[in-house]
Parts: structure tokens; sequence; C-alpha cells
């Protein structure tokens, strides 16, 4: 598996995929110093019963959408750096399981976007402390859960952005899906608890309902996550 | 006025990261024939053939086609020309007639009854309504080509035109490319990396090798330039090349192969006495068979893929 | 421009771009029919608030970098633009019928817009006449508003043979809407968040901006300058 890994990640050198793995947290991170500089004592009057609570939600309310977008992009790169040059036949025919294959190219994914969360993660807490929040009175758990909690329930639709992007060698298919996915998520964010059951709500419902959004994340996500490798492992490649 | 040079350029140069892939290139190409323009695998012939087409400006020096700079009316010269450039330009989404259709569009006076002709011409009238994308690598060549053809141009630009297609595909190309000048009165520049394949179609050869323009001049004068040799062939070669060394005659040894140049009857009897005397077992003495691709290789500094 | 405009048609045509034109406006349309309608508001003012936020605050940036790279994605895959521009056609003249293609399928998505709403008041059972001049009027200004960022996600779709790499920039420069678009200091100056802001009626009734009008024009035609001087020039030049 480390091998896989390992070769994953030499294909993506000097790959704008690092930037856009950079890029995605900073500008989250940017933007909400730039709402809270620009708005300071207002805002400072406002969240005074709860600043790192307010930080966090307004962070991940930008973090969630940057994360799915990340991950509809970023799968879609890292599939093409075989569709492009053709080379899954090449990739297909060592001697590695396709089981495997699916596996790398799923890890290398997750573990970029892994990345970009704790890049947002630290980035949250730089920002509290700049604002000038005490250190002490940090919610580490609702923090985790803001952040990797919001990567957990994201997983289906991560599984099924690579699957497509994997799957459909026309990138502006996959791209274009998840784009829609994006825009129907932030619709249904603050939707009625009725629709809770839309995995696209489960990244947003995180902090309000961790345990249900984790959980339910995890085993969509596998679903998804065998079907595009029993997909993969069956598909004609050329 | 019609002038007899078509293609012209001058100094021609275009540097890419400090490396000049084409350099102080001066082509002259004439009316009515079929120019072959060889050169190893990166030599700089497509980047040639891009400046030509406008597609890529010159770093420096100038490209002058029926006499005008292509900088300053590419629009009017490019209507006198049909291009393939590298590989077959095409959208898979449509068909045949349709992806001509989108070049005849912007072809002005072109009438719609040239894409059937031009679909004949490359044998592609069977398949025109499938959509490309299905096309085989061949018959995306033979479309390019249709393409090309289809505004009747004036001259002819092709890159590689008989790539991926099989061979009675090749002689199909060949034999179209070779009737042309005759039947529509048209100049032809063709690219390639095998001499083989231009040595067969071309009237006037030019040979660029790392961006620079080596040999320019009629086929028939690169011919004159192959010196003959005589392949020897037998057991044991090394020992063979020396002795015949030791014994004052010129010999090499090249690809595994031992070659002694040309020469009068009595000397080649005296080298073939002389290793059969000493034992060795000569099977073969002969004429090799196509100088022409060795005075290439030997020119292009044996980087040429034959 | 006439012919390169026919051929760029035949194209698109073909191409699978159509199915996009449907998803925003059904979505839009969808919220807006099923929205509880506030009573001491114009229920037409209201809806047009509701479906055209749902449109234009993500949905129409990004589907105008959508668009862009669609157009430029045909021409990248099997080298079309050597071919097209090896043609007896200037390259600004193909640069602007790229724009137009782009600007042309927004129209459409815009209409369509239109007839979700109509739909969606419809079936919340509105019954004062619907005002087209003010709704008109807003979709037109929301469609010129489109006009910068497609000229800079046409630049850099030409630029990037990759599909993903325009829509990175455009995904960018899109999402900070989700809070610029709401501050009345920044949004006027934010060229992703003009459509939105040109699509909403004022809260004095429809047929007003949010954003003073030359502010508005000022901002969208500024930026459309620069950029489509810029996309133009890039690609008037670039090696193919």
């Amino acid at each position: 598996m480390g091998n896989i890994l390992a070769s994953e990640f030499l294909k993506l050198r000097r790959k704008m995929v690092w930037f856009l793995v950079v890029i995605g947290p900073t500008g989250v991170i940017a933007l909400q110093a730039l709402n809270y500089g620009l708005r300071f004592d207002f805002l400072m009057k406002q969240y005074a019963s709860d600043p790192w609570g307010y930080l966090m939600i307004n962070v991940s309310n930008l973090l969630v959408p940057a994360l799915l977008m990340g991950m509809t992009i970023i799968s879609s790169m890292i599939a093409s750096l075989e569709h492009q040059t053709n080379a899954w036949k090449q990739t297909v025919a060592l001697p590695v399981g396709r089981t495997r294959l699916y596996l790398g190219k799923f890890g290398v994914t997750a573990l970029l976007l892994l990345g970009s969360t704790t890049l947002a993660m630290v980035g949250t807490i730089l920002l509290g402390l700049l604002l000038g929040h005490e250190l002490e009175a940090l919610p580490w758990k609702s923090l985790l859960i803001a952040m990797y909690g919001s990567f957990l329930s994201a997983l289906p639709y991560l599984a099924v952005q690579v699957w497509l992007s994997v799957a459909i060698s026309n990138q502006a298919v996959p791209l274009t899906i998840g784009i829609a996915g994006l825009v129907v998520s932030i619709f249904v964010l603050n939707g009625p608890s009725s629709l809770d059951w839309l995995p696209w709500k489960w990244p947003f419902l995180v902090r309000a309902e961790p345990m249900y959004s984790m959980v339910a994340g995890l085993l969509t996500g596998a679903v998804f996550y065998l079907l595009g490798t029993i997909h993969f492992v069956r598909k004609d490649v050329g | 006025m019609m002038t007899d040079i078509v293609i012209e350029t001058k100094g021609l140069t275009k540097t890419i990261g400090g490396r000049n892939v084409v350099d102080k290139l001066d082509l002259k190409i004439k009316r009515g024939e079929i120019y072959g323009f060889l050169g190893p695998n990166g030599a700089g012939k497509t980047t040639t053939i891009r400046m030509l087409l406008g597609l890529t400006k010159p770093s420096s020096g100038e490209v002058r086609l029926f006499g005008k700079s292509i900088g300053k009316e590419r629009v009017a010269l490019l209507r006198k020309v049909g291009s393939l450039v590298e590989y077959p330009s095409y959208y898979g989404h449509l068909n045949a007639i349709e992806n001509l259709e989108t070049i005849r569009l912007l072809l002005p006076g072109v009438k719609k009854s040239r894409i059937d002709e031009v679909l004949s011409i490359v044998r592609l009238t069977k398949d025109a309504k499938r959509m490309v994308k299905g096309y085989s690598l061949g018959m995306k060549q033979r479309l390019g080509i249709a393409a090309a053809l289809l505004g009747e141009p004036e001259l002819l630009i092709l890159d590689e035109p008989t790539n991926g297609l099989d061979p009675s595909g090749i002689i199909e190309i060949r034999e179209l490319i070779r009737s042309m000048p005759a039947r529509y009165g048209l100049t032809v520049l063709l690219s390639s990396h095998l001499l083989s394949e231009v040595g067969q179609m071309a009237t006037e050869v030019g040979i660029v090798t790392k961006g620079k323009l080596i040999f320019q001049d009629q086929l028939e004068v690169l011919k004159g330039r192959s010196k003959q040799q005589i392949h020897i062939g037998l057991d044991d070669r090394q020992r063979a090349l020396s002795l015949l060394h030791a014994n004052g005659f010129k010999a090499e040894l090249s690809g595994g192969s031992l070659y002694v140049p040309q020469g009068d009857d009595k000397r080649i009897a005296a080298i073939v006495r002389m290793l059969v005397q000493q034992g060795l077992e000569v099977s073969r003495v002969e004429e090799q068979g196509d100088s022409l691709e060795s005075v290439f290789l030997h020119m292009t500094g044996g980087e040429g893929e034959l | 421009m006439v012919p390169i405009i026919r051929s760029e048609w035949l194209k698109l045509r073909r191409s699978k771009v159509w199915l996009l034109l449907f998803f925003s406006p059904l979505l839009a349309g969808l919220i807006g029919a099923t929205a509880s309608m506030t009573p001491d508001v114009d229920p037409w003012v209201f809806l047009q608030a509701t479906v055209f936020y749902t449109h234009a605050l993500l949905f129409l940036p990004l589907l105008t970098g959508v668009f862009s790279a669609f157009v430029c994605r045909y021409e990248h895959i099997h080298g079309g633009w050597k071919q097209l521009l090896a043609m007896p056609v200037h390259r600004s003249g193909v640069y602007l019928v790229k724009l137009l293609a782009v600007m042309g399928l927004l129209a459409v998505v815009q209409l369509l817009t239109v007839v979700s709403l109509l739909a969606a008041g419809m079936i919340e059972g509105v019954e004062t006449p619907f005002p087209w001049g003010a709704v008109l009027l807003h979709v037109a200004a929301g469609w010129a508003a489109c006009l910068p960022l497609a000229a800079l996600q046409l630049a850099v779709s030409t630029a990037w043979a990759s599909f993903a790499a325009p829509l990175s920039v455009n995904v960018i420069f899109t999402l900070p809407n989700m809070l610029v678009a709401n501050s009345n200091d920044y949004g006027p100056f934010y060229p992703w968040a003009q459509p939105v802001l040109a699509m909403l009626p004022d809260r004095l009734g429809a047929g007003t901006f949010l954003v003073p009008t030359d502010t508005l024009l000022a901002v969208v035609l500024g930026s459309f300058a620069v950029f489509l001087a810029g996309g133009l020039l890039y690609f008037t030049r670039r090696t193919i």
C-alpha cells in the first residue's frame, strides 16, 4: 500500500494540486480574518458569550463548501493524471491489483484533503489567538468535530467524486456534478430537520449532530467507495 | 503576380527556454514541389511548421508565403493553405461531415459539395456519418488530410501524414500526395522522420537536426552523396576487422555488421580471399541495401530513427 | 464573425452542455415553490428574492465558469485550436465568438429562470399580475453582470487545457460570495457578487437595484474591460 501511495504522490510533483491544498484553508481563514477585522468591535460584542464557538461556526461555514469543492477538483485532477495521457492502460497493466489501485487514488485524495483540514484547524486556532481569545477556553472537542467531523461526514461526497472522476474520462461530468452537489448542500444546510437524511447536509449538520453525521458519513462513504471499487475492477480500460 | 517561391523563411529562429529549437532556418520551396522536410524527432520540424502557419511567432526571422509575410497578412495567406499539424485535430462529438463543415464555414467560397469530394478522396464516404470519436487512428488521420484539402489549397503542409496508418493506408496516402502537384497544381511540404517515407514522394529535400538546416537540395543530390558500401557477412566479425585493418584495408563495424567501402572488383576479391584464407566463414558479400538512410543517419549525427 | 459563429454553433449544438442549462433554474424554482411566503411583502418581490438569490449567489457565477471551460474543452482535447487558428480567421474573432457562446448559454439560463419564477408563483398561488418589466430588468442586469466573469474565465480556460484548473479559479473567487455578497461595504465592489446583487430587488420594491446603479455599472464595465483586454491580448499572442 505504501508503494502505491508513494507512486501516486510522485505523480503529483509540480502539480497545481498542492497549491489548491494550501490555498483552500488559507483563503477560508483569510476571509474570516477580513470579516472579523472589518467589524471587530461589533462582532466581539455580539460573540462575547462564546467567542471560540462563533469563530468555529464562521470558519466551518466557509470551510465545508471549500472542502466539498476541493474534493471535487482534487479527485478530478488526480484521475486526470491518467486520463489526460491515456495512462490508465499502463497503470492497470502493472502487477498491482485494481482494488489497491483504486484505494491508492482514493487514499491520496483523502490524505490531501485531510492535510487541508488540518491546515484550516491550525489556522482557526491562530486566528482565534490573534483575535485575543484565551487558549485555555478553546473547546478542543468541538473544534475537532467542526474540522475532522466535517471531513468524515463529507466522505460520501468524496467517494462519489473519486468514483465519477475515475470512471468517466470527460472530467466536465464529475466536476459539474460536484459543483451541483455543493450548491445543493448550501441550500439544504438551513433546511428543516426532515431533510437530515440527505448526505449533502451532513457536513453542516455535524456540529449539531456529531455522532449521527459522522457515522452516517463513514458508512455511506464506505458503501460508495465499495461500489466505486467494484465498478473499477470490472471496467474495461482502454 | 505569381511568385515562384511558395515558402521562404529567412533566419527563422525560435527560442524556447533559452534553447534555439529552430535556429536560423532558411527554407526555400518552389511552386509545384513536393518538399520532404526531414529530421529526427525533436529536430524542430513541428515548431517550424507552427511558425509557417502563424500558430507560433518566431523569436526572430521571417516567414513568407507566396511572397508575403505571414506576420502581416496571416488571414489572407491562410486561405490558400491546408494543413495537418502533428496529429489530426477533430471534434469527437461530431461526425466527419460535421467536422468538415465547422472548417468549411471558415473558408470563404468553398461549396458544401466539396465536403463529399474530399471525403471520397480519403475514402471516408462510408463512415462519414459516424461520430469521429469512434474512428481508428488511421481514419482520424485521413479525416485530417481531408480537412487540409477542403479549401482547395495552393499549399499543403502535412506534418508526419502517415503516422498511425497501416501499410495499405500509407501506400494510399503516398499515391495521393504524389499525384497532387500534377492533378491540382499545388505545392506540398511534407515532414517526416523517415527518409524512406519521404524518399518515395519528395522531389526536394530539406534536412534539419537540432534546429539547423543541414541540407537542402533535390533528392537526386542527396542520393548522389550516398557512398556505396559492401556488407560482408561472416562468423567472427571482430577478428575480421582486425585482420582487415592489419592488412591495410578500410573497414568498419556498424550495428554488428562489417562494412568495407565500395571499390573495384580486384580489391573486393582480395579482401574475400584474405578472409577465407584466414579460416573465416564468409557467407555473404553484398552491396548495402538502402544507403540513403545511412547518409541521413550520418548527417543527423546518428539520432535519426529509421 | 458570422462564419465563426455558425461554425461554433455547429460544435455547440451537438455537445452535452444543454443538460446544464436546466439545473439551476429547476432548483431555484423548487426552492421558490416550497418557500413559506411572508404576508407583509409583495409576493412577487419575495419570490424574486428567493428564486434569484438561490440562482445567482453561486450557480450563476459557477455556471459562467463551467460554460467557459466547456466551449474551450472541445478545442483543447483533440487539437482543435491548432486547426481552428490555422484557418483564415482572426484570433480576436475566435475569442469573441467563444465569449458570445458563453453569454448566449447564460442568456438561455436566465430566461429559464424567469420561467421558473413564474412557475413558482403559480404553485404558490400568487394572484397579482407578474411584474414583467421589473423581472426582465433584473434578469438582464444579472446576465450583464456575468460579462466580466465570463471574460476572465474564458482567458483562464483558453490558457489551461485541463477542465479542473479554470474551475478551481472560478470556485476560489465565487465561494467568498457567501460572505461578500452580504456585506454592504464590500459587496458592490466584488465582481463575483455582482450577478446576485443585480438580480435582487430592493426592499422598496421591484425594479430598483440593491446597489446604486452607477456603482454597479462602473464595477461591471470596469472589470469587464480589464479582463477582456487581458484575455484578448493573451490569446492573440499565445503559442498554439
